[in-house]
């Protein structure tokens, strides 16, 4: 198992958010987490990627108890976010985005050393090549198309081979076309054995590539099934029942 | 491929990386004020007959614009990265005081000016931590520290010039080198140390990351508050090299040197094409800016123009050069 929760809490002020999430990830698995607005969906994703640190519970990755204290650890324990707004620096561009706060350097001296502006630039053209993008790595992403942004994120979060990817609404900007390429990218990345944790308000995208999907209602994982073997419409029907507070026979 | 097909290739390679070493600055900086400056120049040349003499470029406009231009330096570190200093004028007197007491008592040369330039430091470093880890506006940081240092510098001597017995500090700013003062020497070797440092390493890639999106700066592992020390404690270093290059230039240091100073300074900046909002500048547009700016100032001088006219005009350029910038960022202007 890649990764494993236990009973996660986090509060903010009065507002208890995570009323004691578990879950578990395997490698290779996508694990679709759904929820209405302010279910705790983004929170979650932001306790696992370091940007807050839970109350109480327990994350383990490959077994390895974590404690992230800054985003920075989760990133190099290998755990990458793609979030909800991009988290792009318009002024900078493709390459810059993408390397930013591991930047590569080419003889160093200590903590000192020039940027490799080239390495950096080649990798970036061969990550953006594999997600089928078509844009200049030195252009500004504030010049960029909203589906471009979005695969600039995607390509940051790739470049550093992920143990665990969290997706936050990854399809939200882009256009059909992409949203494809980026289901396709997702089955790539599990067939490389990356887990990954999406959440998406699109149940047709989730149903398409999770393994497993865990309903979240009011900071508690309400329901949690296996997708294989079940029908779209029955699985859509079972989120939107759930989300309701309903069980599964339509009973509140 | 046939050796002339190579090195056509190459040719053709090396002219689109030429084009993109112009267009990009240009874009950058923006065409209006390269246009500007020309027509400014073109006028006083029109209007005195001194103006485009060797002798009015290397002292009048060079020697003008060292002090100015060293701050604003700093200042557009600053400004690239989000923030906003004003405390440079106050923090350049108090370097030029702190530069002649030490060089009074008896201290080696160098150890005035890196006295000075420590002063400096340490102030920009408080700057930074309140902006960064007090989470204050820039803006209110940097103008109460504005005060508390002037206050300070009257305070400590007692509101009297403290005048340069040191025959190396007084050459200095006599001397040239190659014909041109020694002090511009300084100027450029600023403009220079940090325009190669700047496109070359993580200061300068995590300078325009924090002022574009600070958030997503921090979320790549950028430790955003540390760096925020590291531009403010530039800007006051190069503030307090200002303030002994002030000495330097007259001789004396007083608590009331380069009173007023952050107008122009900031007005250059902007000139520049550096953008209010951050993530946006650069030094060799700051350089223009500082030109504008110091020819405006000589050229009035020339003209016998009474010095307050200067002040409108400096804050005139000011005015144009934000909404210029406020145009560029939000296209054309909305009702």
């Amino acid at each position: 198992m890649i990764l494993e929760i236990n009973d996660i809490t986090k509060s903010f002020g009065a507002v208890e958010v995570l009323k004691g999430v578990s879950m578990s990830v395997d490698s290779a698995q996508c694990y679709g987490l759904v929820g209405d607005n302010g279910a705790g969906k983004s929170t979650m994703l932001k306790v696992l990627s370091g940007v807050h640190r839970p109350d109480s519970g327990e994350i383990r990755l490959e077994g390895r108890v974590m404690d992230f204290n800054a985003e920075i650890g989760a990133r190099l324990a290998g755990i990458e976010m793609i979030f909800q707004d991009l988290a792009l620096c318009d002024d900078l561009d493709a390459t810059a985005n993408i390397f930013l706060g591991r930047e590569l350097r080419k003889s160093t001296v200590g903590r000192f050393g020039f940027l490799d502006h080239q390495g950096m630039q080649r990798q970036t053209e061969e990550v953006l090549a594999s997600l089928g993008a078509d844009l200049l790595v030195d252009q500004r992403v504030r010049t960029l198309s909203g589906g471009q942004r979005q695969l600039v994120a995607v390509a940051r979060a790739l470049e550093f081979q992920p143990k665990l990817l969290l997706m936050d609404e990854p399809t939200a900007a882009l256009s059909v076309d992409k949203v494809g390429v980026l289901l396709e990218l997702i089955e790539r990345l599990k067939a490389r054995g990356v887990a990954i944790v999406l959440v998406s308000h699109r149940f047709t995208d989730l149903i398409q590539v999770c393994d497993k999907v865990g309903v979240l209602v009011h900071g508690k994982i309400v329901d949690e099934f296996e997708v294989s073997g079940h029908s779209v419409d029955n699985l859509t029907t079972r989120i939107v029942r759930r989300m309701s507070g309903l069980d599964l026979d339509g009973e509140a | 491929m046939t050796t002339q097909n190579v090195s056509a290739n190459g040719l053709a390679m090396v002219g689109q990386q030429v084009s993109k070493w112009i267009r990009r600055p240009l874009r950058d900086i923006g065409g209006g004020l390269l246009i500007a400056l020309v027509i400014e120049i073109i006028i006083f040349w029109s209007l005195s007959p001194y103006f485009l003499t060797f002798n009015n470029i290397t002292d009048g406009i060079g020697r003008g614009m060292v002090v100015i231009g060293i701050m604003a330096v700093g200042q557009t570190i600053v400004i690239i990265g989000g923030g906003f200093d004003l405390s440079v004028g106050a923090v350049s007197a108090a370097a030029a005081i702190t530069a002649a007491a030490l060089s009074n008592s008896g201290a080696p040369f160098l150890v005035a000016v890196l006295g000075g330039m420590g002063v400096g430091l340490g102030v920009g470093i408080v700057n930074g931590l309140i902006t960064g880890y007090g989470r204050i506006n820039p803006l209110i940081t940097t103008l109460a520290m504005l005060s508390i240092v002037r206050g300070l510098a009257q305070l400590l001597t007692g509101n009297r010039e403290k005048v340069i017995d040191s025959r190396t500090f007084l050459n200095l700013g006599i001397n040239d080198t190659f014909g041109i003062p020694n002090i511009v020497w300084i100027l450029f070797a600023c403009f220079a140390f940090f325009g190669f440092l700047i496109p070359r390493t993580k200061f300068g890639r995590y300078l325009y990351a924090i002022g574009s999106n600070d958030r997503a700066a921090r979320l790549a592992g950028v430790r955003v508050n540390r760096w925020r020390v590291v531009f403010f404690g530039v800007s006051g270093m190069l503030a307090g090299l200002a303030g002994v290059v002030t000495t330097v230039r007259l001789g004396t240091a007083a608590s009331n040197f380069n009173t007023g100073s952050e107008l122009a300074v900031i007005t250059a900046v902007i000139l520049g094409g550096a953008s209010l909002q951050g993530g946006k500048g650069r030094l060799l547009g700051t350089f223009f800016g500082l030109l504008f700016i110091q020819i405006l100032r000589n050229g009035l001088v020339l003209l016998s123009v009474r010095s307050f006219w200067q002040l409108i005009a400096i804050g005139s350029s000011l005015i144009a050069a934000v909404l210029y910038d406020e145009s560029r960022r939000t296209g054309l202007t909305r009702g």
